[in-house]
């Protein structure tokens, strides 16, 4: 993403990529982690590798910056969340193939002899090495080549452990061609629950790179799980950071203007737990609430924590671990095996990927069991404990604000039973019940405010969700907001309607619209119909496929309220907002003119999109003024 | 007057002529507040507007408002954030009145033979005085007006000039944009070597205008 070489540069906690981007913006959060992967990056050890964090953690701007170090090492990284034309054994076996063959490719090594034969794939066609690579390595640009990959595919399936041996054949000719045995990072494994059935799919293809140099990106929860890759798989597990390091942090994002929002660096650190986007988040919503609506640092501080953890928490899931939180609080820590047993594995492995929970540290040597835990500090706000702990007076004071001013600043409100106990049941009811409240919703004016931002913005693409509860005239929303981002800057907006059900295959619709990835296009995007289960996990995978695109979603508010439960990494990406039903409050004809005046003389080509849109807008504002 | 003299002379007035007589008044404005924000290294929209009339620089506490009647009759004010009601600078200009500037009108083509060796010096020299240093200035501090990011840049709000007798309305706000950079040393200097760039091209080409887009680096 292009960044403000001087001054502010938030976001919703996106990874750093770019030279420029962690040249400005980097801060070596886990500097242990940091020596012990470039240390397995200068080895030869064919070891792998577990690198573990729970969402948010840093991880993959962390390989970044060291991939960024290293250039010369001979890599092959494969993204297994965003780039498999389909979530199964065949389409990650065929990812794999397609990245170990460019490689060769690129190492001048000839794959014949290896097990793979042009011929055995009709449906690509290809003619030679080159051309076939050119297009099973690459997610592609239309659905017509999606369909001959889909039809590669079904071959694979046939047999996809023959497929693999294959590549380990290729991999072999590479390391003695190049005299090294190829790295392999196998990215995005952390965004695979580990419950799922996509999941499954994947582990053939984990157990086949486990017996090679590979550093697998996962979850926290995946580390409790090294049956899925390798007995004894060496594990790197990052966990919460220090304070004094998110200070640096924020400092970075807010460049020259950092001392004015200085004060609220310990409590903006405080309640992100340790964790790197969770922080970022808290302190964009902090910043906003400062300069959009000038709130005084303490009503700011009670709603940033609203706004955050209600896009990043507020959604119920599966069985909820009573008995988890209730030793995680008394005790301050949790026992690995509960991430195995039986009974509380589900919800202990619920909780920490979806962060509810957050794994601060690695268990101390005299205590080896003992994983160092705490609640999320967003929902611990919200809990009347009956033995509180002691909050300081800046603290009274943010949740005396919340309390007075109808928030909760956690977003949740977490009842007590007639003991002074957390009435778990009841607050999971609650949050099973809605997902916003009422006082949320906002006019397009106000749903212009908290977005402009990023919509607005050269150096910042933010992904927004928009709720709905009747779709009435969502095209004039659209051109609205289309039509105002366009006075600040030249922004073209490309429409995509996506159609769930079965029959449909709206996420490669998607990926294959969004190809050319342009950062200046707005992607306005409207899921319709009834999306399936595994078309929302496939969405939830892909979520790094959206980062660094402006992109506008529209979801019908009870549809959202099913797709978040499967959304636990995608949200991630997403602030959500709902409209609410007069929703052109505060909107007059009198300032579409003068912005269509605007953006006609400055304009250099004829009836730009801007113009076009808020022309539309303008008809439906006086039709609607005409209405009885 | 010497010939450097007439140069400058030359210059100042196809800047103003070419940038800050604007045939799209409303336009120029509207540009001018929308991308406040990317100069001072804030994001879009960071920096409150009232539209066409005013704007509010929170890191310097402070709030300029002002009212265009047309080039040369204009007023404007600055105040404390927390206290709007009492301005701490003004400035009204009424074009009923002479002034000394007001007498010379150098409307001519800057002489072809100078362009290589003379013209982005000239340029330099007159975006000095015009907006980034002007002559008749009072500094912000002496107004009163302090920030707590002194720790961080590296010039303090004594760098920060608000020029008087500015006749032109439109230079009188531009020259508010950049003394309200503060951001960096960086910054500044970018906009400096951008705006002398700007006018020395459009001054070589003859160009009769420059688009307020270019003039406010509104980004394609």
């Amino acid at each position: 993403m292009k960044r403000r070489e001087h001054g502010v540069n938030l976001d919703d906690g996106v990874s750093l990529a770019t030279p420029d981007e962690l040249r400005l913006l980097f801060v070596d959060c886990q500097p242990k982690a940091r020596a012990d992967l470039q240390g397995w990056f200068a080895t030869d050890d064919p070891a792998p590798i577990l690198f573990g964090g729970q969402i948010g953690s840093g991880k993959t701007t962390l390989l970044n910056e060291i991939a960024s170090r290293c250039p010369d090492v001979a890599c092959i990284r494969i993204c297994f969340d965003t780039d498999p034309i389909e979530p199964t054994d065949a389409g990650f076996t065929m990812l794999l193939m397609g990245q170990v063959l460019q490689a060769c490719l690129r190492a001048k090594i000839d794959p014949d002899g290896s097990g793979i034969v042009l011929s055995d794939f009709p449906s690509i066609a290809a003619d030679s090495w080159s051309a076939f690579v050119d297009i099973i390595a690459t997610y592609p640009s239309n659905l017509k080549t999606v369909r001959r990959l889909r039809e590669a595919c079904s071959v694979i399936a046939e047999a996809s452990s023959l497929m693999r041996n294959a590549c380990g054949v290729l991999l072999d000719k590479l390391a003695s061609k190049t005299g090294r045995g190829p790295f392999i990072i196998a990215e995005g494994i952390d965004k695979f629950d580990p419950d799922t059935s996509d999941y499954f799919s994947l582990r053939d293809t984990l157990v086949f790179l486990a017996h090679r140099k590979t550093l697998f990106e996962v979850n926290a929860v995946h580390l409790f799980s090294e049956k899925d890759f390798r007995p004894g798989i060496k594990k790197l597990f990052i966990g919460g950071i220090k304070q004094d390091v998110l200070y640096k942090m924020f400092q970075k994002r807010l460049g020259a203007y950092a001392p004015l929002y200085r004060k609220a660096f310990p409590l903006l650190s405080e309640y992100s737990g340790g964790n790197a986007r969770q922080a970022l988040r808290l302190l964009n919503a902090y910043y906003f609430q400062r300069t959009r609506y000038r709130k005084d640092h303490t009503a700011a501080l009670a709603l940033a924590c609203h706004q955050v953890s209600g896009d990043l928490l507020n959604v119920p899931f599966g069985k909820f671990p009573v008995e988890v939180f209730t030793v995680v609080k008394k005790d301050g820590y949790i026992e690995g095996s509960l991430f195995s047993e039986r009974g509380t594995a589900r919800g202990a492995n619920e909780a920490i990927y979806r962060n509810w929970l957050f794994l601060q540290d690695e268990p101390a040597l005299d205590a080896p069991t003992k994983w160092p835990a705490a609640i999320n500090p967003l929902i611990d706000q919200a809990i009347t404990w009956s033995t509180p702990t002691p909050l300081t007076p800046e603290e009274t004071a943010v949740k005396a604000w919340a309390r007075e001013h109808g928030v909760s600043p956690a977003g949740l409100n977490i009842p007590v039973n007639e003991d002074g106990k957390p009435a778990w049941n009841d607050f999971w009811r609650e949050i099973d019940a809605s997902t916003t409240s009422e006082e949320d919703a906002l006019s397009i004016v106000k749903l212009l405010e908290q977005i402009g931002a990023g919509l607005f913005g050269i150096e910042r693409q933010d992904r927004i969700i928009v709720s709905y509860r009747e779709r009435k005239n969502l095209e004039a929303v659209r051109d609205f907001l289309v039509g105002k981002a366009n006075t600040y800057a030249f922004f073209p907006c490309e429409e995509i309607t996506l159609q769930g059900g079965e029959g449909h295959e709206p996420v490669t619709e998607l990926l294959v619209r969004i190809a050319d990835r342009d950062p200046n296009r707005i992607y306005s995007v409207e899921l319709t119909g009834s999306w399936t289960d595994s078309q929302l996990r496939d969405m939830e995978h892909r979520r790094d496929a959206f980062d660094n695109l402006q992109m506008l979603w529209w979801i019908q508010q009870d549809a959202l309220k099913k797709y978040l439960r499967f959304w636990p990494q995608l949200r991630q990406f997403f602030r959500i907002y709902r409209l609410e039903e007069e929703l052109w409050r505060g909107i007059t004809v009198e300032e579409i003119q003068a912005d269509i005046e605007l953006i006609s003389d400055i304009a250099e080509e004829k009836d730009p999109e801007g113009v076009r849109r808020l022309r539309s807008v303008l008809t439906f504002l006086q039709e609607k003024g005409r209405e009885p | 007057m010497t010939e450097e003299k007439r140069r400058y002379a030359i210059v100042w007035d196809a800047i103003e002529r070419m940038a800050f007589r604007p045939v799209r008044p409303k336009t120029w404005l509207s540009l001018y507040e929308n991308t406040l924000p990317r100069l001072w290294g804030l994001q879009d929209g960071d920096v409150k507007t009232r539209i066409n009339s005013g704007f509010d620089a929170d890191f310097l506490n402070i709030s300029c408002e002002y009212s265009i009647e047309g080039m040369g009759k204009y007023s404007g004010t600055i105040s404390m954030l927390a206290d709007a009601s009492r301005a701490i600078w003004t400035i009204h200009v009424d074009p009923d009145f002479i002034s000394k500037s007001a007498l010379y009108n150098a409307a001519e083509r800057y002489p072809r033979k100078d362009r290589k060796r003379h013209l982005r010096g000239d340029i330099q020299a007159v975006l000095k005085g015009m907006l980034f240093h002007p002559r008749h200035h009072s500094h912000l501090e002496d107004l009163g007006v302090t920030t707590t990011l002194m720790e961080t840049i590296n010039h303090g709000v004594d760098q920060v000039r608000i020029g008087g007798a500015i006749e032109n309305a439109y230079v009188f706000l531009y020259h508010l944009r950049y003394q309200f950079c503060i951001v960096s040393d960086c910054a500044r200097q970018e906009e400096q070597n951008r705006l002398i760039d700007l006018f020395t091209t459009a001054i070589s080409e003859n160009s009769h205008t420059v688009p307020a887009n270019k003039l406010f680096n509104f980004k394609r």
